[in-house]
């Protein structure tokens, strides 16, 4: 029995170090930890803080990603040509972007690596806080680019590191140029509302009484559209579930409702809803669902400005019209697409 | 069948079982969506082994030695682990229905992995956590059942059953908690079990958990038949019962919370994998424990493969496993009714 047992350890002894050969000989892998020190080519750092080389060749590097979030940013930087693989929010985007349409998918949310390894990427555009994703896709010598996308300058800084990786640093110029425009406009309205006059807003999520953190791009969309976001307290870079008590207490003046995640409820349950009739958002109808017709307005990207304009205009109808939206959205889909798609999904901003 | 006769037949099913894992094992590094033939397989391989330079495509390479190997390693010692578990448990308690984790380890693990995951901590201390909350899952139901001073069997179970039951519920709890959008997919998918992200330093660290409490329950796997026998008979046998089932429990805790840590909750495995063992070879755990760690592994390797070549996204492990053992344990169950009236 105890030669058996040896036999036993020695054969995996060995398949295991055949194991550790393969991590030190897979080539060309310049993902986490094993960045080129050639010191020559220039490299950027991630969100995870990883460094990661710039080729020489980066106009012709192609991506993939499962990661929902980095789809607007392909389109951004005008590189939707060189996405392999996508994991795309909605149907909107097929239309308007072909070529982001006709890519393939490796998962949503968790990567098929067998799949990913076959169509070869040169590089994974990820999410942070997954490392067994980009301890195993770096396995396959494929780069990982780790994105957050909490506020607006974390969009500018995805635009500025993707811009420089895959040889669009013109394009991200120009896409932060344009937010920068945006939100100097938005901002120039917003300045002049007395203090007394703010809003008090809180963003909901797919549960009732689940809400934008406080350092969320969502919660940062509402003081940028000059309102005032209850959600102080949870210091928390995700979804809080606060509870609806918490709510009533906190008794916004505007309850938006998330469009970039399905939500389990509708408006006209809260405004039916009994215990719901005392808050001031429900009196005052001032519940409002983040459109998502085209793309979600809320969801991390360059349509925060749009979905900034938005809620500006849910709060503020009298200091910003729905005409001044449209302008806003028609910049948008302009600046992305080159044309928008009212006429296509008969959108009316009139009605927003 | 006689004595001669039955070593025979031990002989012959472990051979057997050896070159089915061995088949499944050549069979499942070179399946996948990857397309890498057998040959470039084996070739990819012997190189490794000889530290000589690869020939083959680089990304071929990749894919064998730094997915595919690490995978089949993984889940044949997962499997292994979870049935020889299953079968000392079965053995120790004579109780056909309990599984590895019955005194909640795999459900404390989770909640080990699910604070880590929620606390935004990296891979490496995930699995510590869920190494460390596996073992705290034993220790309070191994304390509940001490507190209730009745050696019986079936208040350790009792306790097993409480402490797994409010484990779920603290999971519950941090997957509510959880990021929908982030955190919550990988908390599930860590409950759900996978073999996908295995590396070779994480195998390598699960496999020293994994190899000494097997060696050790496997050379005292004649002291879990005198156990199997009951406390009285144990006792006139000569046996220390406190001692031989307390290192058999450690050891058995070990392999499943080693198991978890590195492909997450599998379930089945050890339940089903120790009975169809029993039917092949009999119920002395001197033979039955080396042949449900040949079949336990055969099986997870066959798994593991189907998971990630049938359909056109990758499958949690235990989806896999339920669908195959469910329906497997229930013909067991109607092959052995007549002896179960």
């Amino acid at each position: 029995m105890k030669r058996k047992i040896l036999s036993a350890i020695l054969i995996l002894s060995l398949l295991l170090c055949a194991c550790a050969q393969g991590r030190e000989a897979a080539p060309g892998s310049t993902g986490s930890g094993i960045v080129s020190s050639s010191g020559s080519l220039p490299g950027i750092t991630d969100a995870a803080g990883r460094k990661i080389t710039v080729r020489p060749n980066a106009k012709e590097l192609t991506a993939a990603s499962v990661y929902a979030v980095s789809a607007p940013f392909f389109t951004a930087l005008g590189i939707s040509d060189r996405v392999k693989a996508v994991n795309l929010k909605t149907g909107f985007w097929a239309l308007a972007d072909p070529a982001l349409g006709a890519a393939d998918t490796v998962g949503r949310g968790t990567v098929d690596l067998e799949k990913l390894a076959e169509i070869h990427p040169d590089v994974l555009i990820h999410r942070i806080h997954d490392e067994k994703t980009v301890e195993a896709v770096s396995r396959l010598g494929i780069d990982v680019i780790c994105i957050r996308v909490e506020s607006v300058d974390d969009v500018k800084n995805t635009l500025i590191m993707l811009g420089e990786y895959f040889g669009a640093q013109e394009r991200a110029e120009k896409a932060i140029d344009w937010i920068e425009g945006e939100f100097r406009s938005i901002r120039k309205i917003t300045d002049t509302i007395p203090e007394k006059e703010r809003k008090t807003a809180l963003l909901m999520g797919g549960r009732i009484g689940r809400a934008a953190g406080a350092d969320m791009l969502q919660s940062w969309m509402i003081e940028t559209a000059g309102g005032i976001s209850v959600v102080k307290e949870a210091e928390d870079q995700s979804w809080v579930d606060i509870g609806v008590e918490r709510i009533f207490a906190y008794d916004p003046d505007v309850i938006f409702l998330t469009g970039s995640t399905a939500r389990e409820y509708t408006i006209e349950e809260l405004y039916g809803d009994p215990a719901w009739s005392a808050l001031k958002a429900v009196r005052n109808r001032q519940i409002f669902a983040m459109p998502a017709e085209k793309d979600p307005w809320d969801l991390p990207g360059l349509s925060c400005v749009t979905g900034t304009a938005f809620m500006l205009r849910k709060m503020y109808p009298d200091r910003f019209s729905a005409e001044d939206l449209e302008d806003h959205a028609d910049s948008y889909y302009r600046f992305m697409f080159g044309r928008c798609f009212d006429k296509e999904l008969e959108l009316d901003y009139k009605s927003y | 069948m006689g004595r001669e006769g039955s070593k025979k037949r031990y002989i012959v099913v472990m051979l057997a079982a050896a070159a089915v894992l061995a088949a499944l094992a050549v069979v499942s590094l070179c399946a996948g969506k990857y397309s890498v033939s057998a040959g470039e397989t084996i070739s990819i391989l012997g190189r490794a082994v000889f530290h000589k330079d690869q020939i083959a495509d680089p990304m071929k390479v990749n894919v064998v030695l730094g997915l595919r190997l690490p995978r089949v390693l993984a889940s044949a010692l997962v499997g292994a682990a979870l049935s020889l578990s299953g079968a000392c448990y079965q053995g120790i308690f004579k109780n056909p229905l309990v599984s590895p984790d019955f005194l909640g380890v795999s459900s404390g693990a989770c909640i080990g992995a699910a604070l880590a995951i929620l606390l935004g901590l990296g891979a490496g201390l995930i699995s510590v956590f869920a190494f460390a909350g596996g073992i705290l899952a034993v220790l309070i139901s191994a304390s509940v059942a001490a507190a209730m001073k009745n050696r019986s069997d079936i208040v350790l179970v009792l306790s097993g059953i409480i402490v797994g039951s409010l484990m779920s519920s603290i999971l519950g709890f941090v997957k509510f908690a959880a990021d929908p959008d982030t955190q919550l997919a990988s908390i599930t998918y860590w409950t759900m079990g996978s073999f996908a992200y295995v590396s070779a330093k994480e195998l390598s660290a699960a496999a020293l958990v994994i190899v000494v409490p097997a060696a050790v329950l496997l050379a005292m796997s004649w002291w879990i038949d005198v156990l199997s026998l009951g406390e009285e008979e144990a006792k006139t046998l000569g046996a220390d019962v406190k001692r031989i089932r307390a290192l058999a429990i450690v050891c058995s805790t070990l392999l499943t919370a080693a198991s978890v840590c590195l492909a997450g909750t599998i379930g089945w495995v050890g339940l089903v994998i120790p009975h169809l063992s029993r039917m092949l070879i009999g119920a002395g755990s001197r033979r039955l424990l080396p042949v449900s760690c040949l079949a336990g592994a055969s099986f997870m390797l066959l798994v593991d493969t189907l998971t990630r070549t049938v359909g056109a996204v990758e499958m949690p492990v235990s989806i896999m496993t339920g669908i195959i053992g469910a329906p497997f344990f229930l013909w067991l169950l109607y092959r052995r009714r007549e002896r179960m009236l």
